[in-house]
Order: C-alpha cells, then structure tokens, then sequence
C-alpha cells in the first residue's frame, strides 16, 4: 500500500502555489487534543519533524499565513497517525467551522443560505490567497447549492476536509436535520476543478 | 512551526495581521472574563458562539451546541417562539423569566437579556443573549410566598377566634342589658 504522506510527497506539497492562514493549523491541534489529547498533538508533531516541516501547532499565528501546501501535510500526518478515515478529516472540517475566530468574523452572513455562499468568496479568502469559491448553481426550491473551487488543487485530503467546512457553514442557516455536502467533480478524479454539492431535506 | 515557513507579507500586511490579532485577543479575553453565560444567535435562532460560562452552565462543550436551535435549550417552547418573535421587533430585551434545559436535561430558571445586532444597511443579523441564574432567588420568593401564606392563615385564624370572643362578649352585654332591663322593670314593679 502507498505511504499518504512521506518526505518526497510533503516536498510536493511545498511546491504548491498559494498560503494558508495559521487557523486552520490551530483547528487541527484544537481537534486533534479534543479526541486525541496532548499525546496525540505530540504524535502529529513527531510525523511533522520526521517529514522534514515541522509545525509547533501552539506557536501558531492564527492569522498569520503559512505555505498552502503545510495545510495538506499537516492533514496527510495526521490521518497517518492515527489512521483516520476520510470521514474523520470531514469531521475535523466541519469543526473548524464551529472553532474558528475567522468564521465570527462573518457572522453577519449567516442568516440564509443564499448569503453565506454567496459570500463564500470573501470567506474562503480569508483562509487562502489562492483559489476562488463561488455559487456554480443554487435551487432553493429544489434545496440545492453547488459550489465550485477554481484554481486551488491541493490534495484530495484537502478535499474531504472541504466537504465537512461546507456541510458546517450549511448547518449554521439551516435548521434540518438531514443536509449532506458531495464533492461531484474532483480535479484529482479527472475533473476541471472541484465542485461540490450541497442538498438539504 | 520554524520561521522560514513565514508568509513574506508586506509590512502593513503584518501591521494588519497584528491589529487582527490584538482585537482577537481582546474580545477572547473579554469573554472569557464575562461571569454570565453569552451566547450569539443568528436570526435563524441558530446558536453561532457560546462563551465559557455558557458551554459550563449548560453542560455542553461548545461544538456540541453550536449550530443547534436555541429551542433545544429551553423548557416552554411556546416561550421561547414568543421571544423570537419579540427579539425580531425590540433591539433589547431585558430580564424575561424562562426556564433552561441543560444537557442531562435540568431545568433551571433564568432570567434572559437579548440585544440585537445589525449591519451596515440596518440589517438585523442576529443577537447576543445572556442568561441569569434566579434558582436562588425563585427559591427564596416561595419560600417567602409560603411564610406570607403561613402568616396570612394564622392571622385569619385569630381574627376568626377574636371575631367568636367578640360574639360572645356582645351576646354577653345584651344578656346584660336585657337583665338590667328586667330587674328595672322588677324594681317598678315592687315600688307600684
């Protein structure tokens, strides 16, 4: 079985365009200690130094900006350690959403579903210098939204990761129990970009 | 993290950075410091940001109860649907008793606040809302209600029994009088 994160691949990594702000970082070693502890943000450490880019997660800026491929490595390392599903990189998403002080920042959208992602831009540029998101189509009749991510090909674990960040920012609007959030069109399936569907009930 | 992983911002972009971080720090504080428990909601009535003392007095850790209905968290909820309705119409509202639910479902009665956010263009867009625990007092008003109603039955319980001495005593003083009346009469009579 292929390794999902060694030194060659963080290298890679590294080479990619764009930076990602200290939050999401700081979301990590929240979510890490609250389900793994200490111990556990200490192991993601060790993964981080032996991949040769450390990350000390409380020495963090928060809203500094790090190098957007460090956003990949941190969530590769952390899967590695503790052997986490995709399900679990989506979790570690959409609790960011809940964590984060960047999101507060837009709490003057989050009275709709049609503000919050038509206003997806603005947030999503607060977490990344590259990349655009935007309302590809949006029924509410129908209760659909699809959101597409252009120009930002990180890695497919940044990809989970999105759907749960999108499933939360739905959450936060919508008073249902039953929404999902799908990637449809993956860049590292094929596809142009990345797309994602969000549907509620 | 070591510091060749530094964005090369620009200088004002740092200063920015900084600034963010000051006032982020700031309001951190200021609501760790807050001795009551704070929450913001979004006109959806969706929980957005709980402080510390919310998530303790409720029971809930923070990403437990944010994004939850804030219905889910009180008792009446034909209560909490009127105050939705009210906060939608008043910028304040101040000290309206309900009753709060925490997570292993105790009730506790609170006194709740609310105060209404808006935007640039006037928007309402959602409200902070903080909670006061009247356990202590609701305990001492019954208490006191209770002593009143103690008190209130004794004193109808004298009045009762002054009210029956009373009647006796008249009944007495026209037992009295009628004699005197009598022996008057007598006395007439034995003179005649």
């Amino acid at each position: 079985m292929d390794e999902i994160i060694n030194r060659e691949i963080a290298q890679r990594l590294m080479k990619i365009k764009g930076e990602a702000r200290g939050t999401h970082f700081k979301n990590d070693a929240d979510f890490i200690i609250k389900e793994k502890g200490e111990d556990g943000l200490k192991n993601v450490e060790k993964e981080l130094e032996r991949l040769g880019y450390p990350i000390e997660y409380k020495k963090i800026n928060q809203f500094a900006f790090y190098p957007a491929g460090l956003r990949a490595i941190s969530l590769l390392a952390i899967k590695k350690v503790f052997d986490w599903p995709d399900e679990k990189i989506k979790e570690l998403g959409a609790y960011a959403m809940k964590v984060s002080w960047i999101i507060r920042i837009f709490t003057k959208y989050f009275f709709s579903i049609e503000k919050v992602f038509k206003e997806a831009q603005k947030i999503w540029a607060e977490y990344f210098t590259v990349g655009e998101l935007e309302v590809e189509e949006s029924n509410l009749e129908k209760k659909y939204v699809i959101l597409k991510l252009k120009d930002f090909d990180l890695h497919p674990i940044y990809c989970r990761c999105l759907e749960g960040v999108l499933l939360e920012l739905a959450e936060m609007v919508l008073k249902l129990e039953k929404i999902t959030c799908q990637e449809i069109e993956c860049f590292f399936k094929g596809g142009k970009g990345h797309r994602y569907l969000i549907k509620w009930q | 993290m070591n510091m060749s992983f530094g964005s090369k911002n620009s200088k004002k972009k740092i200063k920015t950075e900084e600034e963010v971080q000051g006032l982020e720090s700031y309001i951190r504080d200021f609501w760790r410091f807050l001795p009551l428990p704070v929450c913001y909601i979004n006109p959806v009535n969706i929980i957005l940001d709980v402080d510390e003392v919310f998530s303790c007095f409720s029971n809930y850790q923070p990403t437990e109860i944010i994004g939850e209905d804030l219905g889910k968290l009180f008792a009446d909820s034909k209560k909490i649907e009127e105050f939705k309705k009210e906060i939608l119409e008043k910028e304040i509202i101040s000290n309206k008793e309900l009753v709060f639910l925490t997570k292993d479902k105790k009730e506790i009665p609170v006194s709740i606040s609310a105060m209404q956010r808006k935007d640039e263009k006037g928007n309402f867009i959602g409200y902070f809302l903080s909670l006061t625990d009247i356990s202590e007092s609701k305990r001492f008003q019954e208490k006191l209600e209770k002593e009143i109603e103690k008190k209130a039955a004794d004193l109808k319980e004298k009045i009762g029994e002054l009210e029956r001495i009373n009647k006796i005593m008249t009944g007495r003083e026209l037992k009295m009088i009628e004699l005197k009346e009598k022996i008057k009469q007598l006395e007439k009579q034995l003179k005649s």
